[in-house]
């Protein structure tokens, strides 16, 4: 039916001089492949190792291979940076079966971020074990794991992979099940590295310094192996994240195939305001344009909403078709088994085009696609390697198309191509000194094994906390201990996925009496996407929410077809807890502490399919849900003259404009991060920016920012002084009202100002 | 203040080493700890103080005359029990090895689960010279494990260990509690375990709607408890007497402890009779249950016996009992009598019986009788409740379907040879 595949080069061609999208490639970058670095098989190889690789057709290693092999071997705690299709996984299969060929009593414990990864690793290993026909039992230990394979699994299982949610509340609390794990325990296997960032990896900080306490505790020292796609710090977060010494291995000998870059930029449609067309139907008709071309794409959009209205639309191209599953969704809040559906069309090729969240971003073996088109800048370095990644495994030629938004950061890219290219990804950032965390985990502590009177928990010294701890009635001091004093079961209380510890479930009641559960979705993203009225969309299909159930965390959804999705608006206030630094000078104060965040969801609007035009809107009731977390905040006087509506204007303006540039300060997700403008704020009674961390307890982002308003506020200044429009436009501080000039140059003047008085103060400070 | 203020409040007691170095390991040489400061009011409320290598313990003991009277049943009658058990050949989960003395043991603790749960009372009951003796040991604080786990004895000698739960829960624990000061304890024994939850289960299924100990005493032991304190106080009520010092109502625990195992003991005479003795009158229910655990077990010739004395005293009124009398009779080779078992079932049971019924109806008259028309009429009626019957499962109702799908074709092929279907 299809004829041969155009060469990549060929469709690249065809792009340029298509009229309609010719004109809006800004540039075009190449970056070329690379040759493999090999290294010999090490001497000690066991022969039965020797003889499964050789089955592979592998007869010499990659050199990072070889390189972790010999340190892992000689006792040394690893991090192996490896991109997408490397062979990463050899770097800790073959020291493991070597160890468990030496000595049959060995263990290893198997980490990956989620249950499909490890699901997906146990086959590979599987198959890999069988070719070597040795005897090696490996067994994944999860949820799904039937109750009368436990027993064996911690008996006997060489191998164990796992989650670090059931190391946490499934393994760690019951370790004495585990002896035979833990006393012969030789690695510890991290994958996927790169997802052990914000409160998340902070959490998995805790459950490793857990682990390595429990392994202490039997006699146990295991070397650690870890592998991470790039970032900027992947020594310095794995030993973080460990609290254990670690050897990088960086130079990578795996050969990559010529990747081509393309950076579109949507055409503008508005030249007062500089907007421009929509960058979800840019993409639309690229990928149309593709999946016309028989080539095998992979469309990543940043929110659940965007997926699920590309599916909408890229669905259109197939509806001749009875049955037609070319074209399909992916993303979390899928059911597991529509995921792995997903998923094997994926590798088999039945599914030419698959739209995505970054849930795809992990390492699930997808196989071989041809391109990759990003729809916006997805936030920071790594994750745009990870998206392109996805293009091109092995050494074929690759097509990569950057598609911006009208916003700052996006923008920025268009302007600085090379940013995106320079090869300096951002770093991965965990606070395990969050002390909610800290605290939590310092009870899972207590209850696995009890603390003496003078011992440490990983760096941290403990002792006044678990004074505290008994003050609260959690903890029972002895001669010699503390000891766990209540009924409770604490890693039941504490899950490590989210702040808000609740799920809410979306049941599908079309049919009155054939309800069913479609997805589930956290707590926060729910009271914007299911409030009552909302449109969900799921594979393609619209819903409405009739009733969200927020006491049992339920919402009823039933099917309709309507031309619009909604999107809803969340206001926030604050309180300032502790101010535990600050900074004055010249009518500015800067200040680090902690806040109270009260977030209430407002009202949503019905905006239009393919017009996004905004029809209607209604209000949301829900309660609010309260956010202690670390934040900064600038205070100044008010500009004199200034009308207090041209200040709320300019502040709203400026807030825009620093919150898109802090993802290039502090390398995070622009959602890790707020930014809120208070004309007259309860603490100072002054006009005030706070910038505050997303999560509870902070994640260390806004305690870096502190060190550097300076900066933030000049880029952001030269940012909308230099930006195309008339008078303030989306990309820079935001649309205005038509007509208006001098919103614009009212925030230019506020952000050079602040900059200039904060650079001043900082030459006092800071002679 | 709430609790996430006093937290942030926290932060700056919050110390850290710089360099990343590992804990010592916490097995160090163990210093025997001193006794609680409340020992004397623990004392006084009636505990006794024992000594051993270890550290300290506090115990009660209990002694009970032979003909103590717990519900409805004198202890003494455990000797005729035993002397039951003595007779019997076949391998029963009710059967104690006579060669391990016998032990009523039932355990009480600060949790459900992990490792952080404590077992701070271990009871034990045995026979004694004339009468029986109730051993409880206590935990004088959670530093103190070593020396009360010691004091067991469960390191010593093999014991029939006779329990509630025992199986999924105490022994677990004390496994757990073993492994936990596993560097000082001679280590845990393999005890034989006989769980009369699980026999209780296999009993009275369908008859009792609970399984709590002290429903089944109410149903089947004559004992009714007064001012009991109910067990899932008892993590509560421990940890109160070790902040507080205050035993008076850790004393009740004991005293919900011993009723437990005094039940045990009844409840284990209980059992047995309706295990051994074929002539007690029991429920149509019950006996049906039995002879279907004894068929579980292969002990076929006991199961028939059961079975076929609920069909005799109790004709149509059971028809589970036929049910299960069908397959004893397949069994013997007697088929026609197993098909009219199987044909009041299928009459008088629902769901998932009903179908199996007709299912071995269509069987026995196919392979056996060779009678093809009624082996079809069995198979039609079957595939009509598969279409209809609300209450079986899917997976149940797919399965068979197929199964009779294919029967349906074998038999019409043998009633009309030559057709093609």
């Amino acid at each position: 039916m299809k004829t041969e595949n155009k060469t990549i080069a060929a469709v690249i061609e065809d792009l340029r001089k298509d009229p309609s999208f010719g004109e809006n490639i800004i540039h075009y970058r190449k970056i070329e492949g690379r040759d493999a670095t090999y290294a010999e098989f090490p001497a000690n190889l066991h022969p039965s190792i020797v003889k499964a690789l050789d089955t592979r057709g592998i007869r010499k290693l990659y050199s990072h291979q070889r390189e972790a092999f010999d340190l892992a071997a000689g006792g040394r705690s690893i991090t192996a940076v490896t991109p997408t299709a490397s062979g990463k996984s050899l770097c800790y299969h073959l020291p493991v079966l070597q160890s468990i060929l030496e000595d049959e009593a060995s263990r290893a414990l198997y980490l990956f971020p989620t249950k499909a990864l490890a699901q997906d690793q146990l086959a590979e290993l599987h198959s890999l074990i069988e070719a070597s026909g040795e005897s090696i039992l490996s067994y994944t230990f999860d949820g799904d794991t039937a109750p009368g394979l436990r027993t064996k699994v911690r008996k006997s299982g060489h191998i164990v992979l796992t989650n670090p949610d059931m190391l946490h509340s499934g393994i760690l609390p019951h370790h004495t099940k585990w002896v035979s794990l833990f006393e012969n325990l030789k690695y510890i296997i991290i994958d996927e590295l790169h997802t052990y960032k914000g409160v998340f990896g902070s959490h998995v900080a805790h459950v490793l310094r857990r682990l390595k306490r429990i392994c202490n505790y039997y006699g146990a020292d295991p070397v650690f192996i870890c592998t991470s796609a790039t970032i900027a710090n992947p020594k310095e977060l794995a030993e973080t994240l460990t609290n254990t010494e670690m050897k990088l291995i960086a130079n990578n000998g795996a050969p990559s195939g010529t990747k081509h870059f393309v950076f579109y930029n949507p055409p503008v449609i508005h030249p007062t305001f500089g907007i421009r067309r929509s960058a979800v139907l840019e993409v639309r008709d690229l990928g149309a344009f593709l999946y016309r071309e028989g080539i095998q794409t992979i469309i990543f959009a940043k929110s659940r909403v965007r997926v699920e209205m590309l599916v909408t639309y890229m669905k259109e191209l197939t509806k001749k078709k009875l049955y037609d599953e070319t074209v399909m969704g992916y993303r979390g809040g899928y059911l597991p088994s529509e995921r792995r559906k997903i998923e094997k069309g994926l590798r088999n090729g039945d599914i030419r085009t698959v739209v995505s969240t970054n849930a795809l971003e992990l390492g699930i073996d997808i196989g071989q696609l041809q391109a990759c088109i990003m729809t916006g800048y997805p936030g920071n370095i790594a994750s745009a390697f990870q998206q392109a990644g996805r293009a091109g495994r092995r050494q074929d030629d690759a097509l990569i198309i950057y598609v911006a938004q009208s916003i700052a950061l996006d923008q920025y890219i268009i302007d600085h191509p090379d940013y995106l290219l320079g090869q300096t990804p951002e770093e991965a950032l965990i606070h395990p000194d969050n002390m909610l965390i800290l605290i939590d985990h310092l009870k899972c502590a207590s209850f696995e094994l009890p603390f003496s009177l003078t011992e440490t928990y990983g760096e941290f010294e403990v002792q006044d906390l678990l004074e505290f701890l008994e003050s609260e009635g959690i903890l029972v001091r002895t001669s010699d201990k503390w000891h766990w004093m209540t009924d409770r079961f604490p890693a039941s209380e504490i899950s490590l996925r989210s702040a808000s510890q609740e799920n809410v479930v979306i049941i599908d009641k079309t049919v009155p009496k054939g309800t069913k559960v479609i997805g589930e979705m956290d707590r926060y993203s729910a009271m914007t996407l299911l409030h009552e009225e909302a449109i969900y969309i799921h594979q393609g299909t619209q819903y409405q929410v009739e009733k969200l159930d927020w006491e049992e965390k339920k919402a009823y959804v039933t099917e309709v077809d309507v031309d619009y999705f909604t999107d809803a608006n969340l206001a926030v206030e604050l309180k300032v807890m502790n101010e535990d630094k600050i900074e004055a000078a010249d009518e500015l104060v800067t200040s680090y502490g902690d806040i109270a965040v009260l977030a209430i969801p407002t009202i949503f609007k019905k905006i239009r399919f393919d017009t996004h035009d905004n029809i209607g809107s209604g209000p949301i009731s829900l309660p609010a849900e309260e956010l202690h977390t670390s934040s900064t905040w600038l205070s100044f006087d008010a500009p004199e003259g200034w009308k207090e509506s041209d200040l709320t204007d300019a502040m709203t303006g400026a807030a825009q404009a620093i919150h898109s540039f802090i993802p290039i300060f502090v390398r995070c997700d622009r959602t890790d991060i707020h930014v809120v403008p208070q004309v007259k704020a309860t603490h100072t009674g002054k006009p005030t920016f706070f910038i505050y961390d997303s999560y509870p307890g902070g994640i260390g982002l806004s305690e870096k920012l502190y060190d550097r308003w300076d900066e933030l506020l000049d880029l952001a200044a030269n940012h909308v002084s230099s930006c195309r429009c008339d008078a303030g436009c989306p990309i820079c501080i935001g649309a205005q009202e038509s007509g208006v000039k001098s919103g614009k140059r009212r925030v230019i003047g506020l952000l050079e100002e602040l900059a200039r008085k904060e650079k001043g103060k900082r030459e006092i400070h800071q002679p | 203040m709430s609790y996430e203020q006093k937290l942030m409040q926290m932060k700056k007691l919050l110390k850290k080493n710089g360099v990343v170095k590992e804990e010592a390991p916490v097995q160090s040489k163990r210093i025997v700890p001193p006794a609680p400061a409340y020992e004397n009011q623990w004392l006084s409320a009636g505990l006794e103080k024992e000594q051993n290598d270890f550290g300290i313990v506090y115990k009660r003991v209990v002694t009970y005359g032979a003909h103590h009277l717990h519900g409805s049943y004198k202890l003494s009658d455990l000797r005729q029990t035993m002397a039951q058990w003595g007779t019997e050949t076949a391998n029963h989960p009710l059967c104690p090895d006579p060669s391990k003395p016998i032990v009523f043991f039932d355990t009480e603790t600060t949790g459900l689960k992990g490792a952080g749960t404590l077992i701070f009372l271990l009871g034990f009951m045995e026979e004694a010279g004339d009468g029986f003796r109730l051993t409880q040991y206590v935990l004088p604080g959670p530093d103190h494990e070593a020396a009360f786990l010691y004091a067991s004895g469960l390191w010593d000698r093999k014991l029939s260990l006779v329990m509630y739960n025992g199986k999924s829960f105490d022994m677990p624990q004390v496994e757990t509690r073993w492994t936990m000061n596993r560097s000082h304890l001679p280590p845990l024994v393999k005890h034989d375990a006989i769980d009369l939850l699980h026999g209780s289960r296999r009993i009275w299924k369908d008859e009792l709607d609970s399984f709590k100990l002290t429903a089944i005493e109410q149903s089947q032991l004559g004992f009714y408890r007064k001012g009991d304190i109910p067990g899932h106080m008892a993590p509560i009520i421990y940890q109160d007497a070790v902040k507080s010092g205050n035993a008076e109502l850790l004393m009740k625990i004991l005293a919900h402890n011993e009723w437990d195992i005094l039940s045990l003991v009844t409840l284990y005479i209980r059992s047995t009779d309706l295990l051994l003795q074929e002539t007690l009158s029991e429920s149509a229910i019950s006996a049906t249950n039995i002879g279907k655990w004894y068929a579980d077990l292969k002990s076929f010739g006991r199961s028939r016996d059961f079975l076929e004395r609920v069909v005799a005293e109790h004709g149509l009124l059971h028809p589970l009992a036929h049910y299960h009398f069908g397959f004893a009779l397949k069994r013997d080779g007697h088929f026609e009598d197993a098909a009219k078992a199987f044909e009041v079932a299928a009459e008088h049971l629902r769901g998932r019986e009903r179908i199996i019924a007709l299912g071995e109806m269509a069987k026995l008259f196919e392979h056996r009788m060779r009678d093809f028309e009624r082996a079809l009429a069995s198979t039609e009626r079957a595939q009509l409740l598969l279409n209809k019957d609300p209450e079986l499962s899917r997976r149940f109702r797919e399965r068979m379907k197929e199964d009779f799908g294919k029967r349906e074709i074998r038999l019409l092929g043998k009633i009309f040879p030559g057709q093609a279907q």
